[in-house]
């Protein structure tokens, strides 16, 4: 009894120890509205809210482990880096939540932190090994990456390029130009008009819900995952399928007709409405569906 | 002009150089490669490889003045260095680690991607019969070809193994093995139909993404 009790209170006393250790940041740097703000952390949280305050509010709280939170500015640039222990390697973690100029530029790089971007429009520039990555916003140009985490952009506008291995990447109400490849995540687009999209898996799945505009160009592939693509009705646009082995389920046209008589090819052109807008599905195992809303 | 411009701008030249890219986007592209020098060396880099692969028969040297535009490119990807803490010296070693290996299979890829898209176009374009696999044809000796450069660039991957987490490890790993299989899977497919264009072009998609990659793998920043 003497001894859990003992146990009991070493525990307590480490983990108050922790928490002690434990600091917070809370400092204000100056920035143009054009200026750039680069932050680098490893484990933990990037928030980047945008804000029509004056500079970058940086705050948050570092653990055991971090040594140093790096400030330092070059021109117009801001650099913000989470410095660790050595004798920790990789193993602090720094929360940090930055509030900067809307219009300004970011640059985020982690390790296993997870990022998230909120109303910040200037260009934007993400990267993380595994962990999530998260954008909302209005942002003109949008690079996003991963290996493993997630991607999920909401209501964005311009031109994105999204990457991940792994993990998914969810789109939800964009506008503009998009780009998406995965290899064995998956790919959702919900909702949003967008005058381009390109949708790449090896063996994930494309699923789209987003409708082209006018002219819009949609290209959507994948070597073994499944396709599906949501229209409208009274959608305009002229229609490509191809697959190699996979099947294609037309909800919207005619049926597919096999490419040639010695091989399992089969192909679908045909044109909905007036057409304009071109939209190309390719698969070489994968399934195909289109389908209306 | 931005990162992202280059990278659209890239990624389109083969449109470009074929002239089937819309107007709009051709004279936006086109303005960018009057402004950045990165880009348009690459696009006459590609305009070079697409003309080495016209010529093609058996064999084929890459051009050597390919290399400030690849290496440029290989360099914008930045390789983001260990742990953020110890930037200088292992991110330079590092960086042209990984450029010498990815320049190797770049330019290696790039060939047999060219020159499968080439291939594959022509055939679309053509109802001549090609005597077999169009990138296997037009890259020469390509499967050993090929794999000494994936080799190269998997054993430069192998020489990171300990910086980077048992976990990362395992996606990088995994993933390459599911391209392999979809590559697997579409020689076969060519090999019952080597003059299908569609298959042609998969095959070279499917290398790009290996290429993507196992580049991206070489620069990710240590974990451990």
């Amino acid at each position: 009894m003497k001894r859990i009790a003992c146990m009991t209170l070493m525990v307590l006393a480490l983990a108050g120890a922790t928490q002690a250790a434990d600091r917070t940041v809370d400092q204000n740097r100056p920035l143009a509205a054009d200026g750039r703000v680069e932050i680098s952390n490893i484990s933990g949280d990037v928030k980047v809210i945008g804000w029509t305050g004056d500079g970058v509010n940086i705050s948050g709280r570092l653990e055991d482990g971090v040594s140093d939170l790096e400030i330092s500015s070059r021109g117009n640039r801001l650099q913000i880096e989470v410095d660790l222990e050595r004798r920790t390697r990789n193993n602090g973690s720094a929360y940090l939540i930055i509030k900067m100029p809307v219009t300004a530029d970011l640059e985020v790089e982690t390790v296993s932190a997870n990022i998230s971007v909120d109303g910040v429009t200037g260009e934007i520039s993400l990267e993380s090994v595994s962990g999530r990555v998260e954008v909302s916003g209005q942002s003109d140009s949008l690079e996003a990456a991963s290996v493993s985490g997630d991607v999920r952009v909401t209501s964005i506008a311009g031109r994105s390029d999204l990457e991940s291995v792994s993990g998914n990447i969810i789109v939800q109400h964009a506008t503009g130009r998009l780009d998406a490849e995965v290899v064995s995540g998956n790919i959702e687009i919900e909702g949003g008009l967008l005058s381009s999209l390109t949708a790449e898996s090896v063996s994930g799945s494309v699923f789209c819900a987003a409708q082209p505009t006018e002219s819009g160009r949609f290209s959507l592939d994948t070597l073994s995952g499944t396709v599906e693509l949501v229209v409208t009705s009274d959608i305009n646009a002229d229609f490509t399928i191809e697959t190699y082995s996979g099947s294609i389920r037309n909800e919207i046209g005619p049926e597919p007709t096999r490419t040639d008589k010695y091989s399992p090819g089969k192909e679908l052109k045909f044109t909905s409405g007036a057409g304009g807008a071109r939209i190309s599905i390719e698969s070489f195992s994968g399934s195909v569906k289109l389908r209306v809303d | 002009m931005t990162r992202f411009d280059c990278k659209l701008t890239t990624s389109r030249l083969d449109e470009l150089i074929d002239g089937t890219l819309e107007e709009s986007e051709a004279t936006t592209a086109i303005a960018h490669l009057e402004t950045c020098a990165g880009c348009l060396a690459e696009y006459e880099a590609a305009q070079s490889l697409l003309s080495a692969t016209r010529s093609l028969r058996t064999s084929i040297e890459p051009d050597h003045d390919l290399w400030p535009g690849i290496k440029a490119r290989v360099e914008d990807r930045r390789v983001v260095p260990g742990d953020f803490n110890h930037r200088p010296a292992p991110a330079t070693r590092r960086l042209w680690m990984a450029a010498a290996a990815a320049a190797i299979l770049v330019i290696s890829v790039s060939v047999a991607y060219m020159a499968g898209l080439e291939r594959a176009q022509t055939q679309t374009a053509s109802t001549a019969p090609v005597e077999t696999n169009a990138i296997l044809a037009a890259y020469g000796g390509p499967a050993m070809d090929l794999e000494l450069a994936r080799n190269q660039l998997r054993l430069n991957l192998e020489h990171r193994r300990d910086e980077l987490s048992p976990e990362t490890w395992s996606v990088v790993m995994e993933n390459t093995a599911v391209i392999d299989d979809a590559i697997a899977r579409i020689e076969h497919a060519l090999a019952d139909n080597p003059n299908d264009g569609r298959l042609n072009r998969q095959l070279a998609v499917a290398y790009r993404r290996q290429i993507d990659l196992l580049q991206r793998a070489t620069g990710l920043p240590a974990e451990a």
